[in-house]
């Protein structure tokens, strides 16, 4: 007969609270997602993507004997994961029931992403986390320095140093970090990375951002094919997806899409204000801001975050197809075009955002901020000088992962659409604005 | 702007003056206090060919290209608010106040090179801002690892910042000004470790503050020649007093100041610790171990570029920066710390915004908790409006201390 | 570090065959018989025709035994290098697989057709079409000394100024006219499409390709090294004549026209030089180009000529791309953000940059003003396709290309 302490029990309870809440506000974003009207048709593979991990809490998707490699930022390179014969899975939570867990453990003033993933090591329940044979972990900022650090303790660690600037000399020592990298999923997984695992691991990624490619190009047509939100579900569950189904998936609702335009079904009759959004990472179950945008007669026209439009949009360009060509391939993709705001110089992004505003041609900007994240607040001063003499309205929503200001956000956000609604007859006198 | 310069006079001079007051067996200690509040005050005067933002790159590599650093070492409250509507709300007051003095009216930058050490966030933000500024930059980008490719960028950085400011200031690098500039700030450091020592042995004889003050006053000399001199003097002079009085060191519970830098003239947590009855055995920082790296033969081998790695890989060893992944080289240090004894409590202070140190604490509560040493977390930022909460924190803790002492003495009977 | 050790490597190689080159003198054949300077469609179909070709058979068999030489070199640098040593046998071996290609883009095949009907017309031109047309000279290494040029080639007059004095006015007048008026309306697109020494180059970067051989990733340091050796050719080029000897002593396509025509041509240091450039070709794509002294003078109009290099700096993402891709390692393509126009005087059209740039309308190739080339994201993607026996499985049609909206 086993006897269990009280201290085993009130564990027990613990875990069992936390699994509660947590399946809970997962199924309850979900509910939202697909409550949402005009949801495109194939959009099931990902939701239910989503439901898997969240709600069931299982382990990602992949073939057994597979492992699965925790990556925590864009620049991790994807291609070499698939060419050790392991599949990549994005841990960047957004997890609002680990976050209040990790609240206790990380620093008070730490960004929520970290503290979501300090709490899903903590209870050790999420499959995804647990099952991950390596974690690669690019030291972006300093927060995501301080938990790979922390990581390091209970999993096995791999950092990969950003460097500031992106001249020559950083692509090449970052080349050869890859080589480490390479080196050490080679342990991990035992299958050796060959010049045909690698080409392969190439087409596999580039088919999936081609249909990505697809997507964005249709999800830009107006009157809108499809909502933001739902978009944001999509690009959000290629984080647990192998590329392939991912890209398979995504096919077929560029198929439904085209069907749709060539109908003429759009999601809605009216003419919505066109928001971008910008700022530190959406994921899921974070939605309450696309989901507020939507619900407020808005819609989310774009987006420049790295679990959204940004994260698999900048194609690997194979100039040279030696061996070393195609991590040279790699070593730029991950650096040069991207405009995270860890690199000193971030000009680049005010150009990412002017070129998506001319192409989406969006009426707003709203920009997001998380409680503790300092890198993207540092660029809003200057973001917000250069939209102002575009002529753009930029507001800046600090948030963190709770319901509790939910209405609070309702109300700005309601405001500023009610804003674009008010300028919108002025645009349609003016001529069309140029100078971009 | 009167009431500004007021105000920033106001910030050091009471301090400046408190010190010389609790001071008063060692009037040498008067050229430190000197040097210190030149350095504040004359900033109009100055219009320094290299300044350097922080402490953290040797400073041999920039006397060995003809420079003296100018450095900005972000200790100012009064300074943070040239550099409000930059910055956005939650940075560090130390970053606010390294931009803010920059942009202080009255400061002549105008052809100084800026040498960045990125070793988080709020640098590489700021050097940005410097740089879109007009202003001439050298970014020394040190990873947050001590791996075999790192220790190479690492030399590799400094080598070229190294060319950089040789570069800007017109004078050539050679191998004997590398070694002399070495020797020199060998024998400075050599000269604060005996300084340290015995400070440390005879805290009755010179306050906390005075120690500190000596210390930051490194970075607000003209001529580290004299400065070295100077403290040589006052290391004699208090070696003398202390042969000629008791020894009333051990009055007071010692501990350990730890984590956020405390620069002059935010002095506001070791005075604290004065008033409620510590004293402060020693201040580990990211510069904790800097004084251990010394000139010695082996780095004097080969050419150049191979003396200025040697000085780039020593330094890689004994930074104890708190930018790294994990802060091996503190930890380490602070463990030897604990077990040589003496320490009996630590205050582990916290700047509002620099979570790195937060981040590190649960570690070092670990390390303290198997020793049984008492760990007390302040946190608090360069304002003076927590000053009485924190006070009575303070008193709180400093009666814990002497309760232990008195269960130690209970014990040993 | 890695990119030095594979100069030195090269070059010591390249030198160490050279040399060898040069006692080719010795070979008994070396003498001319006095039909040799006669051409003729007889003479290519005969077996004298081989003979003429051997020294070149020679030169191109030492290029060929010096990559092999330079690949195993580095491959066993690499494996004695304990951070290199993990990957250097894949690095350093032929793989059997093929990476993702792009679709052949109509202006890649077409600058290929022109490329190598220039080369048949400068080199057998007077054979193929039994006239030349002397009187127009075209800025590209097409060695003269081949009396079968189709058209004369500015090389040897600009390399022979004293000469090109003597003449009367009329014909340096001709000359000048006609060359610079190829230079304002095709600029160095000549080099990208009717040098043959650019031909040259660019098979021995289709074999280097074609056996997925990893070359030498130049960075913007050692660009910055070539300028000087650049600008020394062009002083050799125009000055030599003045003190005595000229610059076709040097030149590498003496070492190809005339022999491919069928004309006997001694060596010497052209050959020397050819090997230098068939094997640097072979590892950095169009070395010759990036110090070709004709090619330099011809960039100095690079402001007025009709071809133009476009770009739109705010679709740009600084993807580097362009960069990596330029044999000519141009940066201003890359880091320009604010002006349209990026055509830079090293620029040869190849278009490159065009092909490997992934954002739609980014970069374009202009000729007086009409866009004739432009980068595509669709057309990067074009290589990439789901056919892995999972991809399979899981119902993907290969029928199904899925169509552009």
């Amino acid at each position: 007969m086993t006897v269990q302490t009280r201290e085993q029990t009130r564990e027990q309870r613990q875990i069992q609270r936390f699994t509660n809440r947590e399946t809970q506000t997962s199924a309850k974003y979900l509910r939202r997602l697909t409550e949402l009207t005009g949801a495109p048709e194939g959009i099931e593979p990902f939701l239910e993507t989503l439901d898997r991990i969240y709600v069931r809490m299982q382990g990602a998707d992949v073939p057994k004997g597979t492992r699965t490699i925790g990556t925590y930022c864009v620049m991790a390179p994807q291609e070499l994961i698939y060419a050790a014969g392991a599949v990549p899975v994005k841990l960047c939570s957004g997890n609002y029931t680990a976050f209040s867990v990790g609240d206790d453990i990380a620093p008070r003033d730490a960004c929520p992403l970290v503290k979501a993933v300090a709490g899903f090591k903590q209870t050790g329940l999420m499959p995804v986390y647990e099952d991950c044979s390596l974690m690669i972990v690019p030291i972006t900022c300093d927060c995501k320095k301080k938990i790979a650090g922390m990581l390091g303790g209970s999993c096995e660690v791999m950092t990969l140093h950003i460097p500031a600037s992106r001249g020559d000399s950083d692509i090449d020592s970052f080349v050869s970090q890859l080589y480490d990298t390479a080196e050490r999923l080679e342990a991990v997984t035992g299958q050796r990375i060959t010049y045909a695992s690698l080409a392969e691991s190439f087409r596999r990624v580039g088919y999936a951002q081609q249909e990505l490619s697809r997507f964005i190009r249709l999800k830009k047509q107006d009157p809108y094919l499809i909502r933001g939100s739902h978009a944001m579900a999509i690009m959000n569950a290629a984080a647990y997806m192998s590329a392939e189904k991912w890209g398979l998936a995504l096919h077929k609702v560029n198929e439904n899409l085209k069907r749709r335009a060539a109908a003429k079904q759009t999601v809605t009759s009216k003419k919505l204000p066109r928001i971008l959004l910008t700022g530190s990472p959406i994921v899921f179950p974070n939605l309450k801001i696309p989901l507020l945008i939507e619900e407020s007669g808005g819609i989310v026209a774009g987006d420049e975050t790295c679990m959204g439009e940004r994260g698999m949009w900048d194609p690997a360009v194979i100039t040279d197809n030696s061996f070393d060509g195609m991590m040279r391939a790699l070593a730029n993709r991950a650096l040069r075009p991207c405009p995270c705001p860890t690199f000193a110089d971030n000009t680049q992004r005010i150009f990412r955002l002017k070129q998506l505003i001319k192409e989406n041609k969006i009426q707003g900007v709203i920009y997001h901020v998380l409680r503790g994240c300092l890198v993207y607040d540092f660029e809003y001063r200057r973001i917000e000088e250069e939209l102002g003499s575009l002529g753009v309205p930029v507001i800046r929503l600090e948030s963190d992962y709770n319901e509790e200001d939910v209405e609070q956000l309702r109300i700005r956000i309601e405001a500023f659409i009610e804003l674009i609604k008010l300028r919108q007859p002025a645009e349609k006198r003016t001529a069309v604005r140029s100078g971009f | 702007m009167d009431t500004t310069d007021q105000v920033i006079i106001n910030e050091y001079s009471d301090k400046l003056n408190r010190i010389l007051k609790e001071n008063s067996r060692l009037p040498e200690l008067g050229y430190f206090l000197g040097i210190t509040c030149k350095h504040l005050s004359d900033i109009g005067s100055v219009n320094p060919a290299v300044a350097m933002l922080g402490t953290n790159i040797p400073e041999e590599l920039i006397f060995a290209a003809g420079a003296a650093p100018y450095w900005i070492t972000g200790g100012s409250h009064a300074s943070a608010v040239w550099s409000d509507e930059l910055l956005p709300r939650d940075t560090d007051p130390v970053s606010r106040s390294l931009l803010g003095f920059i942009h202080q009216p009255g400061a002549d930058f105008s052809d100084t090179l800026f040498i960045v050490p990125l070793t988080g966030d709020s640098m590489r933000k700021i050097a940005y801002e410097l740089r879109s500024e007009g202003r001439k930059l050298c970014l020394v980008d040190i990873p947050p690892e001590r791996s075999a490719s790192a220790a190479v960028k690492v030399q590799e950085q400094l080598l070229a910042m190294t060319a950089a400011v040789s570069k800007h200031t017109g004078v050539r690098v050679t191998k004997r000004t590398v070694i002399s500039a070495e020797r020199t700030v060998s024998r400075a450091r050599t000269a604060l470790r005996r300084f340290n020592d015995i400070s440390r042995e005879r805290s009755d004889l010179i306050t906390d503050t005075a120690r500190l003050l000596v210390r930051d006053s490194y970075y607000m000399s003209d001529s580290i020649g004299e400065w070295t001199f100077r403290l040589e003097l006052l290391t004699r002079k208090i070696k003398e007093l202390s042969g000629r009085t008791a020894d009333r060191s051990s009055a007071r519970p010692k501990v350990l100041l730890m984590g956020s830098p405390v620069i002059f003239p935010n002095y506001k947590v070791p005075f604290l610790i004065g008033d409620t009855g510590l004293s402060v055995l020693e201040t580990v920082d990211s510069a904790a171990l800097k004084n251990f790296i010394l000139c010695g033969k082996k780095n004097q081998r080969g050419n150049r570029n191979s003396v200025i790695r040697c000085i780039a890989s020593d330094w890689q060893g004994y930074d104890a920066s708190a930018s790294y992944i994990k802060n091996d080289a503190l930890y380490n240090y602070v463990s030897w710390l604990t077990e040589k004894g003496g320490i009996e409590g630590v205050v582990y202070h916290v700047l509002k915004g620099q979570i790195e140190y937060d981040f590190e604490l649960e570690r070092f509560e670990m390390l303290f908790a198997s020793c049984g040493i008492p760990l007390f977390r302040l946190e608090t930022d360069y304002q003076y409006q927590d000053i009485e909460q924190l006070r009575i924190r303070m008193e709180a803790f400093s009666e814990m201390l002497a309760h232990n002492r008195l269960q130690e003495v209970k014990k040993a009977l | 570090m890695r990119s030095k050790r594979k100069i030195i490597v090269t070059v010591l190689v390249c030198a160490g065959l050279a040399a060898l080159a040069y006692f080719a003198w010795l070979l008994p054949f070396w003498e001319f018989a006095s039909s040799d300077f006669e051409v003729s469609w007889d003479k290519i179909f005969s077996w004298a025709y081989l003979k003429t070709l051997l020294p070149l058979g020679i030169i191109i068999a030492l290029s060929a035994a010096g990559i092999v030489l330079t690949v195993k070199l580095r491959k066993a640098l690499a494996k004695a290098d304990k951070q290199t040593r993990r990957f250097a046998e894949i690095r350093g071996s032929r793989p059997n697989a093929a990476a993702p290609k792009q679709k052949p883009a109509a202006f890649m095949v077409i600058r290929w057709i022109v490329m190598i009907c220039s080369a048949a017309v400068l080199i057998f031109g007077g054979l193929i079409f039994g006239l030349g047309v002397s009187s127009l000279s075209i800025p590209v290494l097409s060695c003269p000394w081949n009396s079968e040029e189709m058209t004369s080639s500015s090389c040897y007059y600009l390399s022979h100024l004293n000469e090109l004095f003597e003449l009367p006015i009329k014909n340096i007048l001709l000359f000048f006219g006609s060359s610079v008026l190829f230079i304002i309306l095709l600029g160095r697109a000549i080099c990208a499409f009717l040098c043959p020494l650019g031909l040259v180059q660019d098979i021995t970067d289709r074999i280097r390709r074609k056996t997925k051989t990893e070359g030498l990733a130049m960075n913007d340091r050692m660009y910055g090294a070539l300028k000087p050796i650049k600008w020394a050719l062009v002083l050799i080029f125009i000055g030599l004549c003045f003190a005595g000897g000229n610059f076709c002593n040097f030149c590498p396509m003496v070492a190809v026209a005339p022999i491919l025509a069928g004309i006997s041509t001694s060596l010497y240091v052209s050959g020397f030089l050819l090997i230098f450039v068939l094997i640097g070709s072979f590892f950095k794509r169009r070395l010759f180009c990036t110090v070709c002294p004709l090619g330099t003078l011809m960039g100095l109009f690079h402001r007025i000529s009709l071809f133009r290099v476009k770009k739109d700096c705010t679709a740009c993402t600084e993807c580097g791309a362009c960069y990596e891709a330029c044999p000519m390692g141009i940066k201003q393509i890359y880091t320009e953000r604010s002006k349209a126009d990026v055509t830079d005087a090293n620029c040869i059209m190849c278009g490159e940059c065009v092909r490997c740039c992934p954002e739609d309308n980014a970069l374009s190739l202009t000729f007086a003003g009409a866009k004739i080339y432009t980068s595509s994201r669709i057309k990067i993607m074009s290589g990439y396709e789901p056919f892995t026996k999972e991809s399979e499985a899981a119902g993907y049609d290969r029928t199904d290309k899925g169509t552009d909206p």
